[in-house]
């Protein structure tokens, strides 16, 4: 166990759930060691925090709910690089943007996820060759998108249904 | 910085095994094409500047900005 100072206050993180990131985060390409940390009162919304320094801890989220058809494809040398051989084993997060004075207008990357290998404990931000993303996405919006998709898809369903 | 003239079909080789060919010189654009061993990567330097700054604007992000983003009542507790 380590205790570690982080801006979400002192956390004990157990040597298992360190997450070497060999490359760095692009901005922060000196540091190497990464915990992932759920705290409810920011639910659905996880931390990317450094062990190495207090002030660098991302907010992170599940790509899905805020893009309901999002996809990844993980390049070659990305795989390699994560040591992934089994793209269960791959957890995705894209990091959250808020803006101080206006948080209804937070954005999220969904160009360049960051990908952890959770079986080797492997991770890495990569960037996509995806012309449909770019790395400022409002959350808002998106979410709206989302739900006319799942509205549409749920009417489909249904539209089939009463016809069979 | 090595600075080399190129022109249109001319190539550069680097480590053996990257080669850069410039395909096209058109206006004020160059378009080049680049052939590498699967595990090189490669990006447009100003969407790897972009992601960077986008990573340090979040990291300033505190639990109360996360809190005003969802409205969850679990964060007046």
């Amino acid at each position: 166990m380590e205790r570690i100072k982080t801006r979400l206050g002192e956390i004990e993180i157990d040597e298992r759930d360190i997450i070497d990131f060999p490359e760095g985060l692009p901005g922060f390409e000196y540091l190497r060691r990464y915990a992932l940390i759920q705290d409810e009162r920011t639910d659905p919304i996880k931390w990317l925090v450094s062990l190495e320094d207090e002030n660098v801890s991302l907010p992170v989220i599940d790509p899905w709910l805020v893009r309901v058809d999002y996809s990844v494809e993980i390049s070659p040398a990305d795989k390699r690089l994560l040591k992934l051989e089994d793209v269960k084993d791959a957890l995705v997060l894209c990091v959250v943007v808020i803006p101080k004075d206006s948080p209804e207008d937070a954005t999220v990357n969904l160009l360049a996820p960051v990908i952890i290998n959770v079986r080797e404990n492997i991770g890495e931000q990569v960037i996509l060759d995806d012309p449909n993303y770019t790395i400022r996405h409002r959350i808002v919006d998106e979410m709206e998108r989302s739900r006319k998709l799942v509205d549409q898809d749920v009417k489909t369903s249904a539209g089939t249904e009463s016809e069979g | 910085m090595l600075v080399l003239s190129r022109r249109a079909n001319e190539s550069i080789i680097i480590d053996d095994k990257i080669e850069v060919k410039v395909l096209k010189i058109e206006g004020g654009t160059v378009k080049l094409g680049i052939v590498a061993p699967q595990e090189v990567k490669i990006y447009r330097k100003e969407i790897y500047e972009a992601v960077r700054e986008d990573n340090l604007q979040a990291t300033s992000a505190t639990v109360e900005d996360v809190c005003g983003l969802f409205k969850k009542s679990k964060c007046k507790e």
